[in-house]
């Protein structure tokens, strides 16, 4: 399975990729924000999107409205993890169709266990 | 010739004069008042605005000081993620030739059987009692050799296992990276906000000897309204981030999967048909949450039948009965998606 990692911290990107790879998910692109993102999943074929909510040019949310808005890439599974967990976020992330939220900070198991749930509610 | 009237004109022109004296002797010693006023104040007045523009002079350099803080705290961070990448690496190694001793351990123990069996066939022909065979047989005897073995291979590959959590708990308390860079770009963001507004002041009182901070100030001013700042790099900042550090960070995530269970039951199987417009409509706007709450009561007394909009709307009053600056837990949003 092929993830697509969108985060503007570098830092935080190679977290979730350490992550990723920990649990034997290897194939793995990046982004470091929501119009990169975009750009790459037209490059390459991504079956799973995790992005952080806070970044500059598009944020999380907007990508993720993007992504459901696209007719190519309306169903792909998004994961946002981000360090807001406030009330309202939740709202507005419901809002946008994300598949599952995470905040900041996680723990690899945490992050596989959304995962696990995202594609479980897929296949059914 | 002078004429009654005219007289008459001249003595009122006159108390008008007298008047106006007395009101001069009134208002002199007024004026005196407040020309010693102003001329306390002044002094006064121009430390104000040395100290403001002293201070003034020093926030683009915190400001750069932040900006090297936080690139530096990235750099550290990196280099410490080489080193557990490196540690994760050589525990694979390890564990690897663990395997390989334990595989080369059980085929000499296998050789050594054999030797004995095919020693004591040879020394049963005449040569019984022989001090090498029996300390041969002591050493490979499964009560002792074995068990000693099997411990210690196990509590390596313990060892082994915790190292490996160790390492993971490592890179995962690196994300505080994450958070202490936005923190320290909402200060940033304070900071540069400061500069603006204690600009637009000293320009009321002075106009001169200000223009490279003016011209700073004015592009601030532009990105105020925004939570994004430019350290070593552009940086959008939740300034709430640092309320990941406190507390239990488990309880913080079960709450947010709570709150997400909880709004998303209301959907059920039939997200789906929920369409945008739905939801905008529910979430749009104060007035409607108001609207919302006030159907709650009736949604809830209805089971079967319940729209998507009247279900959204009954979930989303739950979450609405708390101030939405609430912090919510993973649990609140497991809860949420578990119903999609």
């Amino acid at each position: 399975m092929r993830f697509l990692v969108v985060d503007d911290s570098p830092t935080m990107r190679r977290i979730v990729v350490n992550a990723l790879q920990t649990f034997g998910w290897d194939q793995i692109v990046e982004a470091q924000d929501g119009q990169e993102a975009l750009s790459k999943l037209k490059e390459h074929p991504v079956e799973f999107v995790i992005t952080d909510w806070n970044m500059p040019v598009m944020t999380g949310l907007e990508l993720t409205k993007a992504i459901r808005s696209d007719g190519t890439l309306a169903k792909l599974p998004v994961l946002m993890v981000t360090t807001r967990g406030l009330k309202q976020d939740i709202i507005e992330a419901l809002q946008a169709k994300v598949n599952n939220y995470v905040v900041k900070p996680f723990t690899p198991q945490i992050l596989k266990e959304k995962i696990d749930t995202v594609l479980q509610t897929m296949a059914a | 010739m002078i004429r009654d009237k005219d007289l008459q004109q001249l003595l009122a022109k006159s108390e008008e004069l007298k008047a106006l004296f007395v009101l001069g002797q009134r208002v002199v010693p007024f004026l005196e008042e407040l020309f010693v006023f102003v001329r306390e104040v002044s002094p006064a007045l121009e430390d104000i605005n040395k100290s403001i523009e002293d201070n003034l002079s020093r926030i683009p350099k915190a400001s750069k000081q932040l900006s090297k803080v936080t690139e530096a705290t990235e750099l550290a961070t990196n280099e410490i993620m080489d080193i557990v990448d490196g540690l994760n690496y050589k525990m694979n190694v390890l564990d690897r030739n663990l395997k390989d001793v334990q595989t080369r351990y059980y085929a000499l123990q296998h050789a050594c059987s054999a030797a004995v069996e095919i020693s004591r066939a040879g020394l049963n022909n005449g040569q019984m009692g022989n001090p090498y065979l029996t300390k041969i047989e002591s050493m490979l005897a499964p009560e002792s050799t074995n068990e000693d073995a099997v411990l210690c291979f196990n509590n390596s590959e313990s060892v082994l296992s915790s190292v490996r959590t160790d390492a993971s708990n490592i890179m995962m308390s690196l994300q505080v990276q994450d958070i202490t860079s936005q923190q320290l770009a909402a200060v940033n963001h304070v900071i540069e906000t400061v500069q603006g507004k204690l600009n637009s002041i000293l320009t009321r009182f002075k106009s001169t000897d200000l223009d490279e901070v003016s011209e700073q100030a004015h592009a601030v001013e532009q990105r105020i309204t925004v939570n994004s700042t430019t350290l070593h790099r552009e940086i959008v900042f939740d300034p709430n981030a640092v309320d990941g550090l406190g507390g239990d960070k488990v309880q913080r995530q079960n709450d947010v999967d709570d709150l997400m269970k909880s709004l998303q039951e209301g959907l059920g199987d039939v997200r789906e048909e929920a369409s945008m417009d739905d939801i905008d409509a529910l979430f749009a706007s104060s007035a409607a949450m108001d609207s919302i709450q006030q159907d709650m009561a009736a949604a809830t007394m209805q089971i079967p039948g319940t729209s998507v909009a009247e279900a959204i709307a009954t979930q989303t009053t739950v979450a609405s009965n708390n101030d939405d600056s609430d912090e919510v837990s993973q649990d609140d949003i497991d809860a949420l998606f578990s119903a999609v």
